[in-house]
């Protein structure tokens, strides 16, 4: 006899989700509600749905469904409701962590193929109501031809991710300056687990839907917090309005190279209070050079990204903007003096405009503020994680000289991006790392664990958490913190339907 | 036939790239593809990298080649000022922003400025991204 539990025999042991009703039966039901042509259980269709780019292990679903409507989820929350059945919400696939892998089973809802309409754009009040298949290429490409003095925030993200899902999982911005995605979000429209559609934010105010008055959240309980960053868990997103921002007339941006850590924090810091700065941004040196070698050198000369000793250590990297010329040099004049200072104390430090730095390393280099990203640079050795989160900016230094070494011990190639958000409030402090699935999948689970523990000593606080981390969270939390998340996700969605296994959730 | 081999280091990427453009036109292969020289050039503060022309084949290396046939030391904000316009690559060298050590090997300086100053030129006549602008 042995005291180990399989864990994940023992969940499927407490979860049998076909007890009280047979594959067929929901086969049948899911082809009334969607029609046979948007439902699928075969292997080959579900495949896709079982697995994402990082670390965590896969697990198949048991159906696919595609939905168009509202009416349809209605249909398919009350059916999985009365039956127990867990739904994965999903768009458009560009998963990490584990967030979307139904390691229950269950029906994956992918909302990505037919729900991708942008319903309205409110110029005047300057926001878009969405469907969760919108991308940010396609909302960006729609405001450029429609609404040329609008624009939205891009992530670091790739174009063909949904806008929906980032802003409900709080993703950074390039307009680091009004925090993160999830703080651009005016309203929802969320369908529960019995069925009501329920709209949060201004939008509530009239029984019928109405698309002029999703113009903010406050002022009444904020109810769109239930849904933001609870990984699918509380309800199915069916519509999200995000702010938009007037397009600035003049752009520019800088960028700076450095070897110390203290003084590059210290320079993002005192560059986010000045209220100067768009986006606001650390990378470290690999970084750079990851990107380069994607650009720049074909796929079969590929490397991983070291660095050698002399070559700088950081490069923090600007923009900025203004309505006119002269706020933008007023702006530039202020930033360079925080810069000279800043050179006083340490003569390494060394600034640059955009325009110089792809003079010298090609005219992609500005893809770096805009879309499409350079998320494809991470994707040559078969698989990426990252161990995200936000953190004050206070630790930033240490927390990025202690990464590096992290990387050093375990031979394999750091690439560290932060930004400062807010102007100054919090940071992002996000480690990534490429590898190779096949042949580097234990080393890269303990280097995680490591930065994991390295995050929690400085209280960063994890984003897009996996459930090995929720599970550390656990151990390190406040209790009564998780029993109110139990109580909220227990109202919610009593019967555990919704993406169960997350936050350590049922 | 000339090439240039790729780099690793974050200047050595940037010769690369400047000098990529002109391995296809017959000027630049004449002027290279018999010379043998190792020029080293030291950003000061920053770090110090070698450019080997071997007949035809161009590389840079991080370091110090111990053996040389020029030395350039000057900085990175010299760089920045003859890229954003403040100043021109002849006149960094009047100037003495970039000083030569073995300036006695006059043609190997000379040669030298007719094969950087139009990757120079045309890296700097480059578009810069949509809906930026040069502010310096």
């Amino acid at each position: 006899m042995t005291d180990v539990i399989d864990v994940k025999k023992e969940k499927d042991r407490k979860r049998n989700i076909y007890a009280n009703i047979s594959k067929e039966k929901v086969l049948e039901e899911l082809i009334k509600i969607f029609g046979k042509q948007h439902v699928s259980d075969k292997p080959h269709d579900l495949y896709p749905y079982s697995y994402d780019m990082t670390e965590v292990e896969g697990h198949m679903p048991d159906f696919v469904v595609i939905p168009e409507t509202v009416e349809e989820i209605v249909e398919l929350n009350k059916f999985c409701d009365a039956n127990k059945i867990p739904i994965v919400p999903y768009a458009t696939g560009n998963n990490v962590a584990g967030l979307t892998i139904p390691q229950n089973g269950g029906i994956m809802c992918d909302m990505g193929k037919r729900m991708k309409k942008i319903i309205k754009v409110h110029d005047s009040a300057m926001y878009a109501i969405l469907e969760p298949g919108v991308t940010f290429g396609q909302l960006k490409k729609y405001l450029e031809k429609n609404h040329p003095d609008l624009k939205y925030t891009y992530p670091f993200a790739p174009p063909y991710a949904s806008v929906a899902m980032n802003a409900l999982m709080a993703g950074e911005t390039n307009i680091t300056s009004k925090g993160t995605t999830a703080d651009w979000i005016n309203g929802l429209e969320v369908v529960l687990h019995n069925g009501d559609v329920v709209r949060t934010g201004s939008c509530f105010i009239s029984k019928e839907f109405k698309d002029d008055n999703w113009f903010y959240r406050q002022s009444i309980p904020d109810l769109t917090g239930l849904f933001i960053c609870w990984q699918g868990m509380t309800g199915i997103v069916t519509k999200c309005a995000v702010k938009l921002v007037p397009k600035m007339e003049f752009n520019t941006a800088f960028g700076i190279v450095l070897y110390d850590s203290e003084i590059c924090t210290d320079l993002l810091k005192k560059l986010g209070r000045t209220e100067c700065c768009d986006d606001l941004v650390i990378v470290n040196l690999e970084m750079l050079k990851a990107l380069l070698n994607h650009y720049y050198r074909s796929v079969e000369n590929q490397f991983k990204a070291s660095k050698y000793e002399d070559e700088p250590d950081w490069a923090l990297y600007f923009t900025i903007s203004g309505q006119t010329k002269e706020i933008l040099e007023a702006k530039i004049k202020y930033i360079k003096e925080i810069v000279e200072e800043a050179k006083e104390k340490n003569e390494r430090v060394f600034m640059a405009n955009l325009f110089t730095f792809q003079a010298f390393f090609g005219e992609l280099i500005g893809l770096l503020f805009e879309l499409p990203k350079f998320i494809q640079a991470f994707y040559y050795w078969n698989s990426i994680t990252w161990i995200g989160s936000y953190a004050n900016q206070d630790n930033f230094a240490v927390l990025m000289d202690e990464a590096i070494k992290l990387y050093r011990k375990y031979d394999m190639e750091p690439l560290i991006y932060l930004k400062g958000m807010n102007n100054g409030h919090y940071g992002l402090y996000r480690v990534i790392t490429r590898f190779n699935k096949n042949k580097e999948l234990e080393t890269v689970k303990k280097l995680n664990e490591e930065i994991l523990e390295l995050m929690l000593d400085y209280d960063c606080v994890p984003d897009k958490t996996p459930a090995w981390i929720t599970d550390r969270l656990r151990e390190k939390g406040d209790p009564n913190w998780f029993k109110l998340l139990e109580r909220i996700k227990k109202a919610m969605d009593p019967n555990g339907i919704f993406n169960p296994g997350k936050w350590g959730l049922e | 036939m000339v090439s240039i081999n790729e780099s690793d280091h974050v200047f050595g990427m940037a010769i690369v790239k400047i000098f990529t453009p002109f391995l296809e036109e017959e000027k630049f292969q004449k002027k290279i593809e018999k010379w043998n020289k190792i020029i080293v050039v030291e950003l000061k503060n920053i770090y110090t990298f070698s450019l080997i022309f071997d007949n035809g084949v161009i590389s840079c290396e991080y370091g110090e080649r111990e053996k040389y046939n020029l030395k350039l030391i000057t900085s990175f904000e010299a760089f920045v000022g003859i890229a954003e316009g403040y100043t021109g690559l002849i006149p960094a060298f009047l100037r003495g922003k970039i000083k030569v050590k073995k300036i006695y090997n006059i043609l190997t300086v000379l040669k030298f400025i007719t094969i950087l100053l139009p990757a120079l030129k045309r890296a700097t006549a480059e578009p810069i991204a949509e809906g930026y602008i040069k502010v310096f």
